[in-house]
């Protein structure tokens, strides 16, 4: 065989065998390596999901704990807005370490941006001593529901300005002589004293719950709320079951006039 | 003794060039079988991969189907985590105000009093969670310098970066004497945080 059919040859295998690599084993390679790293992902999920179950399945044992940390957590910022309970707290608490509670200006709940939760800001003011007003403090902090202070703002009550009277005794001796002048004077001096409740204070306070005011219905939700609020829905805005409620029959004739309306029962 | 071929020369070499055809005929025969046989163990691995994927893949469903079986618990952890991220939000930078007052009391110098105490929490202060702005008095300007003092970074943490702004002379209207009024604001750093989150988040599984 000459050089130039060998060579001819060498370079018809090489070809082939190039492109045996190229088209035929090079897609299996990739498949292979594809289905590898599927399987890897696939070993990563179980192990993820063998860790889930083992979490879940401590949560399940344990879910007496977790009732009961979920309750605790949801007093610390409950579900309503429960300003009621809120104030007869805070009065109590002033009662329990002798504040004078003087005003509660509480906002309407706010939301809070990034969570879901509204703030209430309450203003109160107050007036008390030094150490009752340690004593509030504390209290707020150990109140079951999350009362976050803001800011405090203590000055002392110069607005109590009152009299303060000062008697002055004067005993002058005369040169050897043993007899003496005794004399009492009292003035009246106006000075910023103070008082009992020597501090007024004036703190900003934080509170939180999970829902707004009023209720903020989707637009499905309305949709299914304008059907059972035809059939008479309470004012809370609950959805109410069709046929819950009271009904009214309708009225034929005009309106009743202001007058009529207001003339009392039937 | 010398082999004696009665073939006519023409036959020999036709013999010749077809046994070296035939020759490579098989080489190339086998050559292509070679190549085959490549593509079918080739073959062989993806089925097997692919195998130990649906494997895997048939694991997974179990195990998914597991999980599926505990939404009740999952619904229970996600209510408690979305409690706990709420409280810790809410709980961040909370100042204890009532230990920072506690600790103003004791750590007061004995010559200056306040007349006023505003404290205002700044949440999303880099390195500041509040500030603390007092006006005071005392009976000279030594004891403006023992307020600084008393409010110095290393014996009062919590606190930092305490100014007096403003101290000037005024007469006392109570007894005549000359006395310093004093304005001074400090910061309020993270030693000044509350221990509320760690305390109101209840731990249920140990660990």
């Amino acid at each position: 065989m000459s050089r130039r059919v060998t060579a001819l040859v060498l370079f018809v295998i090489l070809a082939v065998t190039a492109a045996w690599w190229f088209f035929l084993i090079s897609p299996r390679n990739a498949r292979i390596a594809e289905l590898r790293d599927d399987r890897d992902a696939a070993v990563a999920e179980a192990d993820r999901l063998r860790a889930a179950i083992a979490q879940l399945q401590a949560v399940q044992e344990n879910d007496v704990a977790y009732l009961a940390a979920i309750g605790k957590l949801e007093a610390g910022i409950p579900k309503r807005a429960e300003l009621a309970v809120f104030i007869e707290e805070v009065t109590a608490l002033a009662e329990e370490v002798g504040v004078n509670l003087e005003a509660i200006s509480p906002a309407e709940p706010a939301p809070v941006q990034g969570l879901d939760a509204y703030e209430i800001g309450v203003s109160l003011a107050m007036t008390g001593e030094y150490f009752e007003l340690l004593g509030f403090l504390f209290g707020l902090d150990d109140m079951e529901r999350i009362v976050v202070v803001d800011s405090v703002a203590i000055t002392a009550t110069s607005a109590g300005a009152g009299e303060v009277e000062e008697t002055t005794t004067t005993t002058t001796v005369a040169g050897g002589d043993t007899t003496s002048t005794t004399s009492t004077s009292t003035t009246t001096t106006t000075v910023p004293w103070i008082e009992e409740d020597s501090l007024s204070i004036a703190l900003s306070i934080k509170l939180y719950t999970r829902s707004p005011l009023l209720p903020i219905l989707t637009a499905e939700e309305v949709e299914g709320e304008g059907g059972a609020q035809q059939e008479g829905d309470n004012l809370e805005g609950d959805a109410a079951e069709p046929g819950q409620g009271i009904e009214f029959e309708p009225v034929e004739g005009p309106p009743p006039t202001i007058g009529e309306a207001s003339g009392g029962l039937p | 003794m010398r082999p004696i071929n009665l073939l006519p020369p023409e036959a020999v070499r036709r013999l010749a060039a077809r046994r070296k055809v035939g020759f490579w005929v098989a080489l190339g025969l086998l050559y292509v079988a070679a190549l085959v046989m490549g593509v079918m163990w080739w073959n062989t691995r993806v089925d097997a991969t692919q195998e130990a994927l649906e494997e895997q893949q048939a694991i997974n469903a179990e195990l998914d189907a597991e999980v599926n079986a505990l939404v009740a618990a999952d619904d229970l952890a996600a209510q408690y985590a979305e409690q706990v991220l709420l409280t810790s939000v809410v709980l961040a930078q909370d100042v204890a105000w009532g230990r920072l007052l506690n600790d103003f009391g004791r750590l007061i110098p004995e010559r200056v009093w306040l007349d006023s105490f505003v404290g205002t929490s700044l949440p999303g202060t880099p390195g500041l969670v509040g500030r603390v702005a007092v006006a005071g008095r005392g009976f000279d300007f030594r004891d403006v310098s023992a307020w600084l003092r008393s409010l110095d970074e290393e014996q009062f943490p919590g606190i930092a970066g305490t100014w007096v702004t403003n101290a000037s002379e005024s007469g006392s209207a109570v007894t005549g004497e000359t006395l310093i009024n004093f304005d001074s604001s400090t910061g309020l750093t993270e030693a000044a945080v509350s221990s509320r989150l760690e305390e109101r988040i209840p731990v249920v599984v140990p660990g």
